[in-house]
This record gives C-alpha cells, sequence and structure tokens, in this order.
C-alpha cells in the first residue's frame, strides 16, 4: 500500500477539460444531494417532535426520552455527513471553476472524508447486526 | 504562442497533485469497501426474507385458510417488489464500483481516460442517488401529511 501512495506522489497529471465537466456535475450533484439531505433532516426532526408531543399526553415520559436520544443522534449524524457533502460539492466547483488548487484539493479531502465517515458508519452497524446474531443464537441455545 | 508561456498557462489550472491523487485514491478504497458491503447485505437481505417468507406462509397457513390458498402469490409479489427496488438501488453502487476500479487504476498506470471514466462513474452514482433520495423524500412528505 505504501508503494502504491509513493508511486501517486511521484507522479503529477493535468486534470483534462473533460474530467473538469466530470468534476463540475459531480460537486453540483453532490451539493443537491446534501440538500435533499438537510430538508429530509428537518422534516424528520418535524414528525418527531410531533410524535414525541402526542407520546407525551400519554405519560410515557421514558419512551419520549428514549426517542429524543435517538433523534439527537441520528440529526447529528446527518448533520455530520450532509455538511462534509456539501462543503466537498461546493470547493471542488469552486477549485475547478476558478482554477484554485487549494479549493480543489479541499473538496477531494472532503469528499474523501464523506466516504470515510460512511464506511465507518457501516462498519459499526455490521459489528452491531454480527453481535445482535451472536447473542440471539446464544439466547436461543440457553434457553 | 511558446512552449514557456504554454507551460504558465497550464501552471494556472488545477492538476491532480499528490494530495489530490491521495485524497482519490482514498475515495476509491473507502468505496470499494462500502460497494462490497452494501452488495453482501443485499444478498443476505434477500435469502433471509425468502426464508421468513417460507417459515411464516406455513405458520399463517395454520391459523389464517387465506394464506393456504394466496399466501405463496402474496409472498412472491413482494419479494418481486423487493427484488427490483433493491436493483434500482444497487444500479447506483454498480457506478461507485466502477469509480473505485477506474480511479485506482487510473492513478496508478497514470492513465487520463481511466480517470475520466472513474470520474463519469462517481457523477452518475450521485445522480442516481439523489434522484432516489428525492423520491423517498417526496413519499416521506406524502405519508406525513396523510
Amino acid at each position: 500500500m505504501n508503494d502504491q501512495t509513493n508511486n501517486l506522489i511521484s507522479l503529477e497529471a493535468e486534470v483534462t477539460e473533460d474530467a473538469k465537466e466530470q468534476l463540475d456535475a459531480i460537486g453540483k450533484w453532490s451539493v443537491y444531494s446534501a440538500v435533499i439531505g438537510f430538508t429530509s433532516l428537518g422534516l424528520t426532526i418535524i414528525s418527531t417532535v410531533a410524535t414525541l408531543n402526542k407520546v407525551s399526553e400519554y405519560g410515557a415520559g421514558m419512551g419520549a426520552g428514549a426517542g429524543l436520544f435517538q433523534t439527537f443522534f441520528i440529526t447529528a449524524l446527518s448533520l455530520l455527513l450532509n455538511i462534509t457533502l456539501y462543503t466537498a460539492g461546493n470547493n471542488i466547483r469552486k477549485g475547478v471553476l476558478n482554477a484554485d488548487q487549494g479549493f480543489f484539493n479541499a473538496g477531494l479531502q472532503k469528499l474523501n472524508n464523506y466516504f470515510k465517515i460512511l464506511g465507518i458508519l457501516l462498519i459499526i452497524v455490521l459489528s452491531i447486526f454480527l453481535l445482535a446474531f451472536v447473542f440471539g443464537g446464544m439466547m436461543s441455545l440457553f434457553r | 504562442m511558446s512552449d514557456y508561456n504554454q507551460d504558465q498557462l497550464t501552471q494556472l489550472d488545477v492538476q491532480y497533485d499528490s494530495d489530490a491523487k491521495t485524497s482519490l485514491f482514498n475515495m476509491g478504497k473507502w468505496a470499494r469497501f462500502l460497494c462490497w458491503a452494501i452488495f453482501i447485505f443485499s444478498i443476505l437481505f434477500v435469502f433471509i426474507f425468502i426464508l421468513a417468507a417460507t417459515v411464516y406462509r406455513d405458520y399463517l397457513g395454520d391459523v389464517i385458510p387465506f394464506f393456504n390458498e394466496m399466501g405463496t402469490t402474496l409472498f412472491i409479489t413482494i419479494g418481486f417488489g423487493i427484488i427490483v427496488a433493491l436493483s434500482i438501488y444497487l444500479s447506483a453502487f454498480y457506478f461507485l464500483f466502477n469509480f473505485s476500479t477506474n480511479i485506482k487504476q487510473g492513478l496508478l498506470t497514470e492513465d487520463t481516460p481511466t480517470i475520466n471514466t472513474g470520474l463519469k462513474s462517481l457523477k452518475t452514482y450521485f445522480i442516481i442517488s439523489t434522484v432516489l433520495s428525492a423520491l423517498a423524500l417526496l413519499i416521506n412528505f406524502f405519508s406525513t401529511m396523510l
């Protein structure tokens, strides 16, 4: 892997016009995707607050607390992902359109972070599934 | 235009410098991991659905006679719907996988057309995932309104 990274560093290549068009489109669509993500998050928050209000009317305080914690957790993760994607798209577009290497690199770095965060979240979800599967299996054995 | 002036113009434009290349290369690695995980998850999901449908059809058939007659048709229809939805969703990850393969190969061999093909695949991935997110948002919005 280190050899591969060293190979990358030793080479220099120009961004062609075709690549610039693709990168501009990538930036544009990632900004759209992030905006849809923000809107979706807003809708989720509104519907959760409405549901929690209804639940608290029936006196289910503990359930409402758990729901609030879950919403807070999902909101934080979604915000982190969408802000990263939005910044990535904006920076890539600025870099390509204004021929600014700094913005271009920052945009690619942010897009890399976006995929890294998605990957780490997936590892966490897979681990939880695996643990649930193992514990479920053990519970059914000892029953 | 002299070669010197041409070089000056080239230097004004953006380039795949070491930082950009490292970011793209790492992006390709994470994208490949995401794709494999999603593909494996999808296969497991379909397998678990078939298993659960078989068990529930037999169980519900004993309790509700309707499931003895129509249970198989019902589960096949639901299964078909799931497979169609999954195929549309997975098509986005097919393009992400293409991006990952091409960008890594293109950067290592310094092949510009391969890099461009990779970037085109990443663009298609973003277009499909954005359209699907917009559809999901609309469905979510109307279901909340109802």
